[in-house]
């Protein structure tokens, strides 16, 4: 019965050349933007190497100081967030700062270097892919040892052809020996991103040591996702006790300790720290309405073309109806023929989603983005295909079914 | 065969109500062929959908193949029609995006018949027909008369013991309607009860039996 | 002709009316495109009141408070030897970002107005080529004046002087603060965060080089001998470093940083702008499509007036305006949607720019359909009286 469906369904579709073309255009156009924006947020939120652990690690990202006249809302001091290394709830505790701007010089040629520092623990939170050599330990943050990390794109600019490792690089004027290279991370993960590692205590001056406020986040990894809300409350109670009194203006400090998608979420979506609902679940539905807002319009423009079908179409449902098919078989054959439809539409969507992307990848559009398929998007693109049949095909068919076979008959009889 | 028991149809719009059926009561036995006759917009086509199943009468009672037909339920009616009931259409009615084989194999798709059979069953049909050669074609690539074989070919493909026709000479030029009407008459003496409607008296003397329609009341 | 049309569009509500939500989509798409692009050209075209060219800013971190005594005409000083060096000044705030202080205060009437402050010190308005209407720039002079003198642009001269009253030398106080301000200058543009930002008011304050620095972080600009090479930023970034080991230092060119943020605005609006030409094909494809559907559906009808004596280009235009007149409701509808935008504080858009990308959408769509039914109603028109009477 399916396969004579289809290969009906085959046939009408290749006596319409038009109407297929029309409906074959806009379900592999739909189907592009769609995977190209999937591959996009797979690429900034789901789970891949450095960040293998974000559905387990929670953050602090930002600490608000709160008091009367004066708000500060921005990065820790590291004196916030170092005694939290000893929670024992927690798997991996690191504590680095975000990049910061840092120049290097080749030949005279000034390379722009986002630079992070960070401790050893860093690099067993963020599992980078070594490309060359290996991650700084917590024996060098330890002694102060000047050693970096570097990324790929930093190692073909730095160093060229030339080998890397143990090799120096002189950043804002201080000489580095590079222990490892790193494939690239793109900018828009910002928990990992950065082009230079260093450790926390190669830096410039003491002056990092003291105070509420600075440049540095806390990473905690859970054993597993049901034991991050304890980890949560932990990390809570003991920012509670940090003394505030130190700082004249402040007289409370508050911290959200969240995941990077929540994080990202809040501050894309200006969530207020305090108060609020989970702005990741807020995210999520935004993503969703607005695919599905998107989908809206080609969506409209098949079920206005298999609506204006119905009448040429007339006369066909009215046979089908006489020779014993029943409303529920026609809706079927029609959604059928939609779906089957659909489904050559995503072939064609899929191999043009493979090129965008690889145009895509290829201009420098956001650093480092390396967009590609993969089965998270290839399953993600048959199934909006398929929800796109059904929801393109589903109301025309229904309404096909209900003609009146005698009806249907006499609308295009003479 | 089919007994209809003081059958009548109202078709409302909006505003206006017609009586295309009043209280008609007729018995077709197995194995005649029976012509319906009237002016136009008398209920003969009216009649041919109660008959066929395709319309629910306003009120009375239709028996067709010893059932009688007590609720109108969309599945059993598509079951009943498949399997009892062919149909030929004034205009012929073929699926111009489907071939004349994949035209008369559509009765035989809603008995899940595997594809095999069908194909064979179809052809055997078109063959009788005379139409062995144009399997492959497009109804649009065929003449009238043509156009209505295949259309026969459709309604007795599933070799149903009744056949209706609505007018089915009247867009072929005398001679196509003959042809036609001597494949009906064929079928008739294999056994195959006929319905008819027409206003060609020509037509109508060939048939055994001539019921007469005027404003929805049967008159003899 | 117009009213028979609607006739026919009433009549066929039913299955008009998903092709009317498909125009309305369509609309929307189009005026939101529109209100971004027109937006962005409108910003794009009120000059920046700086010039680009030449210009290298040093970014100075130190990751801590300052210390007594550092202070930044030291490493202006040094600068100022190199010889690709023309001129150099100090200010807080870099180029082309948004980051920036701003303040708010309300006037007599109790509306709140917004400004941006800059702290910019002497020499400033050399090295950024600033456009000085009226007045002059801050000078040394200045410093000890006892009063705070402040350079203001035109906007902001606007939002806080009488129309064609002078500006220069005239006191003003922002509300009910204590301070007391005195205009020495009149910029005519000043917008620091680039072509593509929204133009706002802006008071200068001065920012004296030889005081102690208030924060730990600053910017010094200097304009450079056009065409230095490459190696003048190392030079100077080793210069600075010499005379400050501890802070970091960061060098850039404006002018990349120009075509960084002309790209970066520009970037999103052609993505979006190419997706949603490819959306407005589909649609138009689309209705072509249901057009000529309606058509062959239509052939008795037409036929009918064919014999009645509608002639072929009355037939034509009545396929055309049937789509049309259903257009017209989509962006009157469309229109009524997109008016909410700014109510509900959705999208900051200016009532100009609002204006202009309604009439540029609604003017687009129905040239589109004009489009969709040339096709379709060429068929209409092809249609002969007699073969429509016997259609079939």
């Amino acid at each position: 019965m399916l396969r004579s469906y289809v290969i009906l369904a085959w046939r009408i579709l290749g006596r319409r050349p038009f109407f297929t073309f029309v409906s074959l255009f806009g379900i592999s156009l739909t189907l592009v933007v769609l995977m190209l924006a999937t591959a996009f947020l797979d690429h900034a939120f789901g789970a891949r190497a450095p960040e293998v652990n974000t559905d387990r690690m929670l953050g602090v990202f930002q600490i608000e100081l709160i008091g009367e006249q004066s708000q500060y809302r921005g990065e820790a001091g590291y004196s916030v967030l170092a005694p939290l290394r000893d929670i024992d709830l927690a798997e991996e505790v690191s504590v680095g700062t975000v990049p910061r701007a840092a120049v290097t010089f080749v030949d005279g040629q000034k390379v722009s270097l986002a630079m992070r520092w960070v401790d050893g623990e860093f690099f067993r939170v963020f599992q980078y892919e070594f490309l060359e050599g290996g991650p700084f330990t917590d024996q060098d943050d330890a002694e102060a040892r000047p050693v970096a990390v570097i990324n790929h794109e930093t190692r073909r600019r730095v160093f060229g052809d030339e080998e890397a490792i143990d090799g120096s690089i002189e950043i804002d004027g201080r000489t580095f020996r590079v222990v490892g290279v790193v494939e690239n991370v793109p900018a828009f993960r910002p928990a990992s991103f950065a082009d230079v590692w260093v450790p926390i205590s190669t830096s410039k001056t003491d002056a990092y040591l003291e105070g509420l406020y600075g440049s540095f986040q806390g990473f905690f990894v859970a054993p597993n996702r049901d034991r991050m809300p304890a980890l949560r409350e932990e990390i809570l109670t003991r920012l509670a006790e940090v003394d505030v009194s130190t700082e004249e203006d402040y007289d409370r400090l508050h911290a959200n300790v969240e995941t990077t998608f929540d994080a990202l979420a809040r501050e894309l979506l200006s969530v207020p720290s305090e108060g609020g609902s989970s702005p990741g679940m807020a995210m999520r539905w935004l993503i969703l309405g607005l695919a599905l807002l998107f989908m809206a319009l080609p969506s409209l423009n098949l079920i206005n073309l298999n609506m204006s079908r119905i009448l040429e179409r007339a006369s066909e449902i009215g046979v089908r109806k006489s020779f014993g098919a029943s409303s529920r078989t026609l809706v079927t054959q029609f959604v059928i023929e939609n779906i089957l439809l659909t489904l050559i539409g995503g072939v064609v969507g899929l191999v043009l989603a493979t090129l965008a992307l690889h145009l895509v990848s290829g201009t420098a559009l956001v650093s480092y983005a390396e967009l590609g398929l993969n089965p998270t998007i290839f399953t993600w693109g048959i199934l909006i295909t398929l929800a796109f049949g059904l929801l393109s095909g589903a109301y025309p068919a229904w309404r096909m079914s209900r003609l009146h076979p005698r009806q249907a008959l006499a609308e295009s009889g003479s | 065969m089919i007994r209809l028991e003081h059958v009548s149809k109202v078709y409302r719009t909006d505003r206006i109500e017609t009586q295309a059926l009043d209280a008609v009561n007729l018995t077709i036995a197995d194995g005649e062929m029976v012509s319906v006759m009237g002016p136009s917009g008398c209920g003969k086509s009216t009649l041919l959908s109660i008959m066929g199943l395709l319309d629910e009468p306003s009120d009375g009672r239709v028996t067709l193949d010893g059932r009688t037909i007590e609720r109108y339920d969309d599945r059993q009616l598509a079951q009943l029609r498949n399997r009892t009931l062919g149909f030929v259409f004034q205009s012929f009615h073929l699926i111009p995006d489907l071939s004349v084989l994949d035209n008369v194999e559509i009765p035989l798709l809603y008995r899940r018949m595997p594809a095999r059979e069908r194909r064979q069953a179809a052809t055997a049909a078109l063959e009788r027909g005379g139409l062995a050669s144009r399997l492959h074609h497009f109804p649009a690539q065929l003449s009238g008369g043509q156009q209505q074989r295949v259309a026969i070919a459709r309604a007795i493909v599933g070799e149903p013991k009744v056949l209706l026709a609505d007018e089915p000479t009247g867009n072929l030029d005398s001679h196509m309607g003959d042809e036609v009407m001597s494949i009906l008459e064929a079928l008739n003496a294999d056994g195959t009860t006929v319905v008819m409607v027409t206003h060609d008296p020509r037509m109508a003397e060939r048939t055994e039996r001539t019921l007469r329609l005027f404003d929805g009341r049967q008159v003899h | 002709m117009i009213a028979h049309a609607l006739k026919l569009v009433w009549n066929r509500k039913r299955q008009n009316a998903l092709v009317l939500l498909e125009l309305v989509g369509a609309f929307l798409i189009l005026f939101a495109l529109l209100v971004a692009v027109l937006g962005a050209w409108q910003r794009f075209s009120v000059p920046i009141g700086f010039d680009p060219e030449d210009v290298w800013v040093l970014t100075a971190r130190s990751g801590r408070a300052p210390a007594p005594g550092e202070n930044g005409e030291r490493l202006l000083t040094a600068l100022r030897e190199h010889p690709a060096v023309q001129s150099a000044g100090m200010m807080q705030m870099g180029l082309y970002t948004t980051a920036g202080m701003n303040t708010g205060w309300y006037d007599d009437n109790g509306e709140l107005h917004r400004a941006e402050v800059v702290s910019a010190g002497p020499n400033i308005d050399h090295v950024l080529g600033l456009d000085i209407v009226d007045g002059r720039w801050f000078e040394a002079e200045d410093q000890q004046a006892g009063e705070s003198r402040v350079v203001v642009d035109r906007a902001f001269a606007e939002t806080i002087f009488e129309a064609d009253s002078p500006v220069i030398g005239e006191p003003f106080r922002l509300g009910d603060r204590d301070e007391n301000f005195r205009v020495i200058g009149l910029v005519e543009h000043y917008r620091k965060g680039g072509e593509l930002t929204q133009n706002r008011p802006v008071f200068f304050r001065p920012m004296w080089p030889d005081e102690d620095l208030q924060r730990g972080w600053f910017n010094l600009a200097v304009a450079v001998q056009p065409g230095a090479p490459p190696e003048v930023e190392e030079a100077l970034v080793r210069r600075l470093r010499a005379e400050y080991p501890d802070w970091s230092f960061d060098i850039s060119r404006v002018e990349e940083q120009r075509t960084q943020h002309l790209e970066q605005g520009a970037t999103p609006l052609i993505a979006a702008g190419v997706v949603a030409l490819f959306l407005l094909f589909m649609v138009g494809l689309g209705l072509t499509g249901v057009l000529w559907q309606n058509v062959s559906r239509r052939t008795r009808e037409i036929g009918l007036r064919r014999a009645q004596g509608a002639t072929a280009a009355a037939v034509r235009w009545q396929i055309v305006v049937e789509l049309m007149v259903l257009a017209v409701i989509g962006v009157l509808l469309g229109g009524v949607f997109a008016a909410q935008l700014p109510l509900l504080g959705l999208l900051s858009m200016r009532l100009d720019v609002g204006l202009q990308a309604f009439l540029a959408a609604a003017a687009t769509l129905l040239g589109l359909t004009v489009l969709c039914g040339l096709y379709p109603s060429w068929l209409a028109s092809r249609v002969a009286p007699a073969q429509a009477l016997h259609h079939q």
